[in-house]
């Protein structure tokens, strides 16, 4: 519970972690005004708000040597991973909640399964960051990967709805648990 | 001479520009080749440029990671301390680095555009077998050139403001994507046509489907002019701010 709590403090307390979910609010309430219907603004550009905020709260710990304050503090990898994890979901939720529900406000309609694909999403991230931790180059990959060559694919290729990026829970959930699986193993077997 | 190898070589020790190298060399040829295999994409004029016009995300990174390298602080160890405090030790002229910045990114971008257009475009002529591309068609691959400069150094200008790359990576890549953002807005209004990404387009593309049809030279002159207003931004603020 300790365990949980620290993670949730050092979340909290990250200016960018504040700009990504208040900037992100902002942009859906300008997108939903501009888009046709909520789902194109939903299952559109705010996706890059969900990723940089799973993104940021991995490689955050590696941008000076905080991984070291913090596995000397909780030296059990497995349980300090599953926290992380933990703490990323309990911020992730409400907002995405947020999300949806100023969607929801502003154009009328409403799209609420976007928020758990918003959820799914900011978790694959949070694990691309941990197996590289480097934001930057995370970056340009979940961003080349879920706004070119993710909508490229789709209408293209056959077994393009079973790929990461599909919103569909029951696909989105077995890659979230991969990409999670992998991160957790490279964080318990990588020199920190 | 001298500061701009020194920018050449920092550029080409960067991860992050030989991902976007490997991105521009191999995405749009690869959406060319898938497409010719769809029987659903029609070839027209446009086909084989438009995909190039989406490798332009290669040309975004390198501009952006060019600045933002710079502002990346190293970690605890090595005192905090980032790049831009020994690269203008070297070079203390700032008008005189940024020179240097600017020619080594257009010069790096310019050379892949074309090595990519060459790639995609003899692609395309193998494998639509409607589209032929022949030398008549030298001037629009100058216009991509053009256009992934242009983009490069508009990245470049935002991330002298920003100085991180995280905000101009996300807005301008999620920009390029199927429904971008410059697109939602000429819904809202027909200025938007005018956006640096939206006119730029018309240095390369023939069959413009919008209501604004530029000819290729007001397109460039509409996407050059917002490039000198917002590189021109960043390089007073780089100019007069404290590094």
């Amino acid at each position: 519970m300790n365990l949980l709590r620290a993670e949730l403090l050092k979340l909290a307390t990250l200016p960018a972690i504040r700009f990504t979910v208040i900037g992100t609010w902002a942009v859906t309430v300008l997108l939903s005004a501009a888009a046709p219907d909520v789902s194109t603004a939903l299952y559109g550009p705010l996706l890059a708000g969900f990723l940089i905020l799973g993104l940021i709260a991995a490689t955050s710990e590696y941008q000076g040597g905080q991984i070291r304050t913090t596995l000397v503090a909780a030296p059990r990898r497995v349980t300090t991973y599953v926290a992380k994890v933990g703490a990323l979901v309990v911020i992730t939720l409400p907002a995405a909640a947020v999300t949806v529900a100023l969607g929801t406000i502003v154009s009328g309609e409403s799209e609420a399964k976007a928020a758990g694909y918003f959820a799914f999403t900011t978790v694959i991230a949070h694990a691309v960051g941990s197996l590289t931790r480097r934001t930057l180059p995370a970056l340009v990959g979940l961003l080349a990967y879920y706004f070119i060559v993710g909508p490229l694919l789709q209408p293209r290729v056959p077994f393009a709805k079973y790929l990461l990026d599909s919103p569909d829970w029951f696909v989105a959930l077995p890659w979230t648990a991969v990409a999670t699986s992998l991160g957790l193993l490279a964080f318990r077997s990588r020199d920190a | 001479m001298k500061a701009l190898r020194a920018e050449l070589t920092k550029l080409t020790s960067l991860p992050g520009v030989w991902i976007a190298v490997a991105i521009g060399l191999v995405l749009p040829a690869g959406v060319t080749v898938l497409n010719a295999s769809n029987s659903r994409s029609v070839p027209s004029a446009d086909t084989g440029f438009r995909e190039l016009a989406i490798g332009v995300v290669a040309a975004i990174v390198i501009g952006v990671v060019a600045i933002s390298s710079e502002y990346l602080a190293e970690g605890e160890e090595s005192g905090g301390s980032r790049q831009i405090t020994t690269s203008l030790t070297a070079v203390p002229s700032r008008s005189r680095f940024l020179l240097a910045k600017t020619a080594a990114v257009a010069g790096t971008v310019g050379l892949l555009a074309l090595i990519s257009s060459a790639i995609t475009l003899t692609a395309t002529d193998l494998t639509s077998a409607d589209v032929s591309i022949g030398t008549s068609d030298l001037p629009r691959v100058l216009g991509i050139a053009a256009y992934w400069i242009f983009s490069a150094l508009l990245a470049a200008g935002i991330t002298l403001v920003t100085r991180s790359g995280i905000i101009p990576l996300s807005v301008l890549i999620v920009n390029i994507s199927v429904v971008s953002v410059s697109f939602l807005l000429t819904k809202v209004t027909r200025l938007a046509y005018y956006f640096p990404d939206l006119a730029g387009t018309h240095l390369f593309l023939r069959d413009s489907d919008g209501p604004v049809d530029l000819t290729p030279v007001a397109g460039g002159l509409v996407m050059g002019l917002w490039v000198a207003v917002i590189a021109g931004i960043g390089a007073a603020a780089f100019v007069r701010r404290d590094a």
